[in-house]
């Protein structure tokens, strides 16, 4: 039997595991890649009881990329500063900048997320860059689930 | 290896994970009470799930109703497609591969069998393509024909996978070709060594 189609609609990535999150016609399919082994899991447009959106920092991610980049930027300016050399400090630099770029535009940009919450489980989205796109994705999100709950298919009354 | 995740217990403030009781669950901008931050949020009254279970003694046939094999008041509404028992509404376990009886339907996932009930399975596309990398850069130490036939023989289980998933298979035929080369130079590599040994003998 093939599968409904599904479409791409966020990705989640934690330290242990990384998540990509489709659209299916009557389910939000989030798919877990830890190593090779992947678990699918599914939110139910029928089920879903709350879509949230708000726009977070991360600050673990801040201040890690903060540190690292500091950590090389004192290590070019020692260089520079007490031993003189500017090439190891250019070198150090040049490995500061990076995580110092990152930490910023996280700071500037901040992060939007898509949470969807159902009976059973959870889809997270979240999007860095892409602001248009994940205020379109709620509205998607919230706009089909508002369909299917109010079809006449949808279940009626309590379990016999 | 499970996936590691926090146990689910229903809505949450999407910033500090506190459960939000059914009275902060609302549409509009939500402050939440634990960490007092905002966020927009969207509610929904979903309608619970019902079956209707017809009684044996309520079946409308003159006849009565078949009982159900495992609930012997309920009236049977189907077979099962596997073992042929009766079963009634509660008992059919159908998601789109004919009805099931809750025992067969639990072989027949364990077995992997019903792939829209599958949740765990293995990336066999991605350990196609590690195992195609590896074979080149172990190449040298001939390690590229066995890193290029399990490449394959990985490829050939990542095509039953996307096929039935409905997705490109592109990117393995493009690791597929890569692997064969590998496995070709790898031959040639060791057909001139040897030729070069035997040439030295002689």
């Amino acid at each position: 039997m093939t599968p409904p189609p599904r479409t791409l609609l966020g990705r989640h990535a934690t330290v242990m595991t990384r998540e990509r999150i489709y659209e299916t016609p009557d389910a939000i399919e989030v798919e877990s890649r830890e190593g090779y082994e992947v678990s699918r899991k599914r939110v139910l447009f029928e089920e879903v009881l709350l879509v949230t959106f708000h726009r977070g920092i991360g600050w673990a991610y801040v201040i890690s990329l903060g540190v690292t980049g500091l950590l090389f930027g004192s290590l070019a300016l020692s260089f520079l500063i007490s031993a003189r050399a500017p090439i190891p400090a250019a070198v150090f630099g040049v490995v500061a900048l990076p995580f110092l770029a990152a930490a910023i535009i996280r700071l500037v940009w901040k992060l939007d997320f898509v949470t969807v919450f159902g009976r059973r489980s959870k889809a997270v989205m979240r999007f860095s860059l892409h602001k248009r796109r994940a205020r379109e994705v709620y509205e998607r999100i919230c706009a089909r689930t508002a369909e299917v709950q109010r079809s006449p298919e949808a279940p009626q009354s309590e379990p016999a | 290896m499970p996936v590691l995740s926090r146990d689910y217990t229903g809505p949450a403030c999407p910033r500090c994970h506190a459960r939000l009781t059914s009275d902060w669950i609302q549409t509009g901008m939500v402050i939440c009470p634990d960490c007092n931050k905002p966020f927009e949020a969207m509610a929904f009254q979903p309608r619970q799930r019902s079956i209707e279970v017809v009684t044996v003694a309520a079946a409308l046939t003159p006849e009565g109703a078949n009982a159900c094999a495992n609930h012997e008041r309920n009236a049977a509404v189907t077979n099962c497609s596997r073992c042929g028992l009766f079963i009634c509404a509660l008992c059919n376990m159908d998601i789109g591969t004919g009805p099931y009886c809750p025992s067969c339907f639990d072989r027949l996932r364990n077995e992997e069998s019903l792939q829209p009930a599958a949740t765990r399975y293995r990336d066999y596309p991605s350990m196609a393509r590690v195992a195609m990398i590896a074979g080149l850069f172990f190449s040298f130490m001939f390690l590229g024909i066995p890193f290029a036939a399990a490449s394959l023989y990985y490829a050939r289980k990542g095509f039953k996978q996307l096929r039935a998933e409905g997705r490109s298979v592109g990117w393995l035929v493009v690791t597929m070709v890569f692997a064969g080369l590998e496995i070709l130079g790898g031959l040639t590599l060791i057909i001139i060594l040897i030729a070069g040994v035997v040439g030295a003998k002689k």
